[in-house]
């Protein structure tokens, strides 16, 4: 395992992000959630590098898939769908790649306006966000956390129970990775990098060479 | 003169437009000041009586080992130890490229007071800098190059019982270099969000600057022990007007450059403080006799400092000459009653300055915005910033359109069919890992571009958006124009914080990085710059500022434009 900063998690995933493909936009979204799963000490590199093995090479336009209602790729398209639906208070359904991260875009959204959200999914998954939280109205199972069709309802009322489904976020506490799937991440970042030549070499990024002061 | 109390009065002025402030031209004209960073950090200590003690000084003959530092705030304000292991590097490897790999000293800040055992766990990691892994005790990573020429000469000059020469001292104003200052999560260290609630961390790189003012600690604490080392009993202490006059070197290149665009509501926080704190100072109805004689001080202070500022960069230094002539042109109006007496007497004083140059006046916002701390010092308070993202639910195209006719209009009247608007692109270097410029038309890697490029993602908005009609929502809009996503989220921040964007084409051939560059370092609260091309400075930060025993000295805040006269 290696310990990395919140801001390595976010900053790392933006660039993943791009060098699969995505836009900027969705990438920073990315970089929201990943980092908010982060700091509540939930799992989040393990679906973040599924999904991108999903969409690295193909040519799937992930928010139309979820506009429609086919597929959800929560990690990119997460914050983007929760802001449409929030908008035009239109309830949504269809088939959400790790909810994990749908989660987290509605924790990061909630804490910041009044509206809350009804969750409910056919493999167990149901929940109420609010207020920045996100809770169960009972005692919860692994297989929650599994993809699944979902249901998103925004909601007039509603205030979050007590079995969170993601803990209260610790902000700048470090973040304990396995370093196969950190370098898998770094790799995808990796991407977005420009090999150095004649010129950029020459120009560098600044400062000259010798101390000669 | 009537009287004014160096109260806080209600800002009546308005704040320059963010059409005038925004612009590299200007930004790249900015000053120390003194709600700069380093500048709150000394006040702070200062006011809160802070105590620096050196726990362990474990120094060979040659300077070789390792040193902690400790800055203690008084209750619960925290124990900060700067850790530092000075290194036998062979001066072939002594560069100033942030990707060199070995250093004359390497530092971390360390959370509290680590015992021997993480001192000793930290050392490789902390020796070998990017390559090492960080522990979350660790609040900055930092390492820094002797400045050989002026370091030999100091050492050997108290060896023999003599002081340096103040020529030399003043020309190169610094024993070490840094290269670079990390912190924010870099590497594995701390993540800002850990430690920014206490109060002493709440400021903007605060525990970066802390960081520098030690090493410049530790750099004087080394010619001591160099110079008695080689000196013995005859060695002499350095005199404290020399020691005070040496600061801090840094090089800086284009890593520091980015931070200005992707951090929008801080940068908006950075200079609305500073633009509040101008409007406020020229909103003082009369000045008090003591307020004046200031002024005239500064402004004299100014003028030995920029006398002293030499350097080899053609611009800067026509630039500087151009300086020296409007500063005169200024001492002569802050002399003058019928001005100075009048009312609103700064506000006279800056009109005065509309046809002297960018640097001129951007000097004079230091300079009178210096003896009215009671006025604005609150402001540094505000230049933190909450970078959680912000939604848009609700919000409609007519409200994109609006903030785009209020915000970006200098960006939609930018030619793009020109190459020369499309001529550079921003980028991170795979070598190096640091970010670059490349010219888009003769290198390869535009595809890889940050997305810097904002006339062109604006007019490209702004195509779509004509097809949209006024009452669509934001939310359905950026659902079919993905590719927009950043940009319309972005405009909708400058809505919100219209000091968060610079106004100038960052990929046009004419733009000079080295004003976003001395923009950020002004924050600092860095002094003379001294740009080596278009791409990186040099510069000096703490130069006059109080040494470790002299914090709790009335004078301690007390250092703005220091010179040695």
């Amino acid at each position: 395992m290696i310990n990395i900063s919140q801001n390595e998690v976010a900053a790392t995933t933006v660039k993943a992000c791009r060098g699969i493909g995505l836009e900027w936009g969705l990438a920073q979204d990315a970089g929201h959630m990943a980092r908010y799963l982060a700091a509540c000490d939930a799992p989040f590199l393990g679906s973040l590098l599924r999904v991108a093995e999903m969409i690295d090479g193909s040519d799937m336009a992930p928010l139309d898939d979820a506009r429609h209602g086919r597929q959800l790729l929560a990690p990119f398209c997460g914050l983007a769908m929760i802001e449409w639906i929030a908008a035009t208070g239109t309830p949504w359904q269809g088939q959400v790649i790790a909810p994990r991260y749908l989660l987290a875009g509605l924790a990061m959204f909630t804490a910041s306006t009044e509206m809350p959200f009804a969750l409910s999914g056919d493999n167990g998954l149901e929940c109420l966000a609010a207020g920045g939280r996100v809770a169960a109205p009972s005692a919860i199972t692994p297989q929650i956390w599994a993809d699944q069709q979902i249901s998103i309802t925004p909601m007039a009322t509603g205030e979050a129970g007590d079995t969170l489904l993601l803990s209260a976020p610790r902000l700048g506490a470090a973040v304990a990775v396995s370093d196969a799937c950190w370098q898998r991440l770094m790799d995808y970042a990796y991407r977005t990098y420009v090999p150095e030549n004649e010129r950029s070499r020459a120009a560098g990024a600044g400062a000259g060479d010798i101390d000669n002061e | 003169m009537a009287g004014t109390a160096d109260a806080k009065i209600e800002m009546q002025g308005t704040l320059r437009a963010p059409a005038d402030v925004m612009r590299l031209s200007r930004m790249g004209s900015f000053h120390p000041m003194r709600l700069s960073f380093s500048r709150q950090l000394i006040r702070r200590m200062h006011d809160e009586g802070w105590q620096i003690d050196v726990p362990r000084l474990d120094l060979d003959e040659n300077g070789f080992g390792v040193a902690i530092i400790t800055a203690r705030a008084p209750a619960k304000g925290g124990v900060y130890s700067l850790v530092a292991y000075s290194h036998d590097l062979d001066p072939v490897r002594r560069s100033d490229r942030v990707i060199a790999d070995a250093w004359d000293a390497t530092f971390t800040l360390y959370d509290g007071e680590p015992d021997a055992a993480t001192i000793a766990a930290m050392h490789p990691h902390v020796s070998t800098q990017e390559e090492g892994r960080h522990r979350q005790g660790q609040l900055t990573l930092s390492r820094a190059n002797k400045s050989v020429r002026m370091f030999e000469h100091v050492v050997g000059c108290l060896a023999e019982g003599r002081q340096p020469d103040p020529e030399m001292v003043n020309r190169i104003g610094y024993l070490m270099r840094t290269t670079a200052v990390y912190g924010n999560g870099k590497f594995g260290i701390s993540d800002r969000d850990r430690f920014k609630d206490r109060d002493a961390m709440a400021a903007p790189f605060m525990a970066e600057m802390l960081t520098v003012y030690l090493i410049r600690h530790f750099s004087l604490l080394l010619v001591a022990h160099l110079a008695r080392q080689r000196g013995g009993d005859q060695a002499a202490d350095l005199d404290p007007r020399l020691a005070r006059h040496f600061g801090i070197g840094n090089a800086t290149g284009l890593g520091m450059a980015p931070f200005l665009v992707n951090h929008q509501a801080l940068l908006h926080q950075w200079i609305v403080a500073r633009e509040k704190a101008y409007a406020r100072v020229l909103e003082v109805p009369s000045l008090t006799e003591a307020q004046h004689r200031q002024i005239n001080a500064l402004i004299g202070r100014a003028r030995t400092y920029t006398a002293e500022w030499r350097v080899d960069d053609k611009v800067q230094m026509d630039r500087i000459t151009r300086l020296e002539a409007d500063l005169d042109q200024l001492a002569g109006w802050a002399g003058d009653e019928s001005i100075m007496g009048g009312a609103y007497p700064l506000r006279q004083l800056a009109q005065k300055t509309a046809d002297l140059s960018v640097e001129a006046q951007e000097m004079l916002v230091s300079i009178i915005i210096e003896p009215f701390g009671a006025l604005v010092d609150e402001l540094g308070d505000e230049m933190a910033a909450d970078e959680a993202p912000r939604f848009l639910s609700g919000r409609k195209v007519a409200d994109l359109n609006a903030a785009l006719a209020a915000h970006y209009g200098w960006a939609m009247q930018i030619d793009l069919a020109d190459r020369d608007q499309s001529a550079l692109f921003w980028y991170t270097s795979a070598a190096k890992l640091e970010p670059r410029l490349g010219k888009r038309f003769e290198e390869d890697g535009a595809e890889c571009e940050f997305p810097f490029d904002i006339p062109h993602q604006v007019q490209a908005a702004a195509a779509d958006l004509a097809t949209a009609e006024d009452d669509m929502l934001i939310a359905d809009f950026m659902m079919r124009y993905p590719q927009h996503r950043f940009i319309l989220r972005r405009v909708m921040e400058t809505a919100a914080y219209p000091y968060g964007e610079i106004e100038d084409n960052l990929v046009a051939v004419s733009t000079r990085p080295i004003d976003m560059l001395r923009c950020k370092l002004s924050f600092f609260g860095a002094s003379k710059f001294d740009p080596k091309s278009d791409l990186w400075t040099r510069i000096t930060l703490y130069q006059g500022a109080p040494l470790a025993t002299e914090l709790a000295d009335a004078t301690a805040d007390d250092w703005l434009f220091p010179a040695l006269g």
